[in-house]
């Protein structure tokens, strides 16, 4: 979900584009290396295409958002690959807008950076079930993050946008659930087929037996 | 809808000729000043303002009225919610029902929420002649000279070409999935489904990139992305742009000063 143009007043946006730049900005100065480059063009119109995913919800249906997924696979890197995906969003598709480039970039790119916080606590462990779980929460806490970051920015635009502001929240409950679920088995795909783009390295019981079977 | 918002860029045409640095600029003030408009007649002329605008780039009409449906998915739900939820205010018309007395419809939000949906639509529409009337890259490569740093531009010409590679493997994955007998609905199988499908994509991608960024690095890529565009500003672009800067203070003006009827 994306904020579009006209709701927001506009020192809000222009506030948001302010916020975006400088924390774009500090991610890109700390971390970024010039090969990472492409790799985070590449990912992150991976992650522009799986948005327009859409998961029947009963009689409707919801497309994923995935900030979670970002934050796990970039970390702080992140936060430019949301802006980048809600630039070319707001220019080819005309999701979200022009004006909320900047807001928009806060909503999805701070849970991002939280879960790629959270799931580098467990970057070390052993444990195929910790990561998954962790997966999950990350998944249910980026949305519900970007869920109340939503419902804060409407409130802005005045008191008559409450109602819309609770009902937005609430829309988020759903996806919550599904986002959680996507997220972990992405996560647990990943830990099985290429266990380093996630940034973790499991000693492996199984290929280590198989191995010394062989030898 | 397919994301080729430049697919009418060889069109000829006042916006088409407009120096894309001064094009970009100006229209993103005048998205701004729309934005900044509180009046409902005022939002009504941005509107007008607009599609007049959309007409100059002879553009075909149905390709951007398509490009309102993500505004309209977002915005719809405003006209059921914002008369049923917002404050009465003294002088408001409420419509309720004698034996439902809790459901209360304020004829007040639906003027609102009309008056948030044609701003909204009136920025939209702005994104054809600012993006649509220049091949995309020329357009991004013009934000260079407005300050935004290479890297960015770099990274958004990156990725707006492997969009397109990666919606053709969604296609082409989806089609697998689909040979399968794989009916997505409301359950763990379908997401899970999902989960790994993405991360399929993923894997794919980090690979991709691998490949691609050595294969840059043999064609002697040093970090900078070197596109060669002559940007000419002609007087007539500074005549546009005067002209768009004319309806800007326009707006501000009418939106703020004027109370003639």
């Amino acid at each position: 979900m994306h904020i579009s143009d006209g709701v927001l007043s506009n020192p809000v946006c222009i506030g948001g584009y302010i916020a975006t730049v400088g924390v774009a900005a500090v991610c890109i100065k700390q971390k970024m290396r010039s090969q990472d480059l492409p790799k985070i063009a590449v990912i992150t119109s991976v992650f522009f295409v799986a948005s327009l995913i859409n998961v029947p919800l009963g009689p409707t249906s919801v497309h994923l958002i995935l900030p979670a997924l970002v934050g796990v696979t970039l970390g702080a890197m992140a936060f430019p690959s949301v802006m980048l995906g809600l630039i070319l969003q707001a220019l080819l598709f005309q999701h979200g807008g022009l004006t909320t480039i900047g807001v928009n970039t806060l909503m999805m790119g701070i849970p991002a950076l939280t879960a790629g916080l959270i799931f580098h606590q467990v970057r070390g462990s052993n444990s195929r079930k910790l990561i998954i779980a962790t997966g999950a929460i990350c998944g249910a806490l980026g949305t519900l993050l970007a869920g109340i970051i939503l419902a804060v920015l409407l409130v802005t635009a005045g008191e008559n946008f409450f109602g819309v502001a609770k009902v937005a929240l609430a829309a988020h409950v759903p996806v919550i659930i599904i986002e959680a679920v996507v997220t972990a088995s992405s996560v647990a795909f990943l830990l099985k087929v290429k266990p380093d783009l996630i940034g973790v390295k499991l000693k492996n019981d199984r290929l280590d037996s198989i191995v010394s079977l062989s030898s | 809808m397919r994301p080729d918002i430049d697919r009418y860029w060889e069109l000829k045409s006042p916006i088409h000729s407009w120096d894309p640095r001064l094009r970009i600029l100006t229209l993103l003030i005048l998205a701004f000043s729309i934005s900044s408009a509180q009046r409902l007649p005022t939002i009504l002329g941005c509107l007008l303002f607009s599609f007049l605008l959309l007409w100059l780039t002879k553009i075909p009409l149905s390709f951007s009225l398509k490009r309102l449906a993500a505004v309209t998915t977002f915005i719809g739900p405003f006209f059921l919610i914002m008369p049923l939820t917002i404050k009465a205010k003294p002088g408001d018309t409420i419509y309720f029902f004698s034996h439902l007395k809790f459901l209360e419809i304020n004829v007040r939000g639906l003027y609102l929420a009309t008056r948030v949906y044609c701003k909204a639509v009136a920025i939209v529409l702005l994104v054809v002649p600012m993006f649509g009337t220049s091949r995309f890259d020329t357009s991004i490569k013009a934000l260079e000279h407005l300050k935004v740093p290479n890297s960015i531009i770099q990274m958004i010409l990156f990725s707006y070409r492997y969009v397109f590679v990666f919606l053709a493997e969604l296609k082409r994955m989806s089609l697998a999935m689909k040979v399968r007998k794989f009916t997505p609905s409301t359950n763990f199988h379908t997401l899970k489904t999902y989960g790994n499908f993405i991360g399929t994509l993923l894997v794919r991608s980090f690979e991709l990139a691998e490949e691609v960024y050595q294969a840059m690095l043999a064609r002697g890529y040093t970090g900078r992305l070197k596109i060669q565009v002559n940007y000419r500003t002609k007087p007539g672009d500074w005549i546009k742009s005067a002209l768009i800067f004319a309806a800007v203070l326009g707006i501000i003006y009418f939106d703020r000063f004027f109370r003639g009827f």
